[in-house]
């Protein structure tokens, strides 16, 4: 805990605003070789997401393709009006998803174990496990849970994350304190690593 | 005074931007425990997400090239082949019409000119993206998901209006609405049959007790038959496995 975490990098590919919203025009206007930029851009970070809820990466892959498949029937609906929008409509897609996938698997699934290398190097390994992480995270109240994978497994700033959730900045900086107080309190007693 | 979540955002925001821990804890010598090991639990997850190893994602693409051009290439020969055949007939009346004397301007309202004719046939865009809804609500209304078939329909009734907005004819497609509606009805709740009319209108035919047959016009478009995909027998979301050639741009 006295070491300060080696350099992390944002998960969601980051793109000059102005270049990002001349590709999202593109595609509305139906250019699929832009839309195919866009799937190159947010696909890894939309796998990690599903990842995080579905039972196994077959889901989490059919997932991804459903995401994008409601995306490109829908661009016409989508405004660009902020920066992050566009990135947030997709995971709020996303979310819509994986819902479905998850009522229809009847089965909440963190991060699937064969996808991780148990052990976690450097700074994170002084505190916790990340297998050990992940399942606590499972536990978690729903919103709590969906604030905590899209913000730190994802990468998502807190303001793309209130807004693909279509909840309040202050609701998100909320139910990640207490998420991230859970996690540490969990962590405390002993449940971790 | 910072509150303890308003340190954590500072000190993460370093952390993701690459600072070194000196760097990152700089400014925050009073640092409360808990915040350190907010960020440590934060880093952990963080790490947790760039280890899962991302699959190819060409394949995936090919998939969902499939999928949102498949419909396009299943149905726009047979589609063409009917366009073909309309415009073959139409130019046969209007020579007919043309070589009769006395009938030159005597065309009936509605009825496709040089200038209007563009409008007689709704695109085969708004066709292909109303199939690719159609598919994802019979697939919602026989998981019983009624929030996502509702979302669904009236995703729908947008391209419809946007349809009309555009000047399109669109009797082909209330046709494909209603036909794939009325193979899905009889399993929905009464509650809502009541939605999807209110969103739809009469675009929702009235319950069949035992289905469509297979002769009904308004099945699909032309009486084709229906897509694999609307088979009953086969799973929700059928992923195609057969690698194709990526998309071309239109």
């Amino acid at each position: 805990m006295n070491e300060m975490a080696r350099p992390t990098l944002r998960l969601v590919e980051t793109a000059p605003e102005t270049a990002l919203r001349a590709q999202v025009e593109a595609a509305v206007g139906r250019d699929s070789e832009a839309f195919r930029e866009l799937f190159e851009r947010y696909s890894p970070s939309l796998f990690r997401y599903a990842c995080a809820r579905l039972v196994d990466r077959g889901l989490a892959e059919d997932a991804v393709q459903s995401v994008f498949v409601v995306a490109w029937t829908r661009l016409d609906e989508f405004r660009y009006e902020t920066d992050g929008a566009f990135v947030a409509w997709l995971f709020a897609i996303a979310r819509r998803v994986m819902k479905e996938q998850v009522r229809r698997e009847r089965k909440h699934i963190a991060t699937p174990m064969d996808a991780m290398d148990p052990a976690v190097p450097g700074f994170e390994q002084a505190v916790l496990d990340r297998a050990s992480v992940v399942d606590a995270l499972r536990r978690l109240p729903d919103g709590q849970r969906e604030v905590l994978v899209l913000r730190f497994i994802v990468g998502l700033t807190r303001t793309e994350v209130a807004l693909a959730m279509g909840k309040s900045e202050s609701r998100v900086k909320e139910l990640q304190h207490r998420g991230l107080a859970r996690l540490r309190r969990t962590d405390a007693r002993g449940d971790l690593g | 005074m910072t509150s303890n979540v308003d340190q954590f955002e500072e000190v993460w925001g370093r952390v993701q931007a690459g600072a070194p821990p000196s760097e990152a804890l700089a400014g925050f010598e009073d640092l409360e425990p808990s915040v350190m090991e907010d960020v440590a639990v934060a880093a952990a997850l963080s790490q947790a997400g760039r280890q899962m190893e991302v699959p190819e994602l060409d394949p995936m693409w090919q998939r969902i090239a499939s999928r949102i051009h498949h419909p396009a290439g299943r149905r726009s020969s047979r589609r063409r082949a009917m366009v073909l055949l309309l415009a073959a007939a139409m130019l046969l009346g209007g020579a007919a019409l043309w070589a009769a004397p006395g009938v030159r301007d005597g065309r009936a309202p509605g009825e496709p000119s040089a200038v209007d004719g563009q409008a007689a046939e709704a695109p085969t865009e708004t066709l292909d993206r109303a199939d690719i809804l159609l598919e994802d609500l019979t697939r919602a209304a026989r998981r019983g998901s009624g929030e996502e078939v509702v979302d669904l329909a009236r995703a729908l009734a947008r391209l419809r209006r946007h349809a009309l907005g555009a000047g399109e004819e669109v009797s082909s497609l209330d046709r494909l609405i209603r036909g794939a509606l009325s193979r899905v009805l009889d399993g929905l709740s009464p509650g809502l049959v009541r939605d999807l009319r209110g969103i739809l209108g009469d675009l929702v035919p009235e319950s069949q007790p035992s289905g469509v047959s297979p002769s009904d016009p308004g099945a699909r478009p032309g009486g084709g038959e229906a897509s694999p995909t609307e088979d009953p027998d086969l799973p929700p979301i059928p992923t195609p496995t057969l690698s194709l050639p990526p998309i071309p741009t239109p």
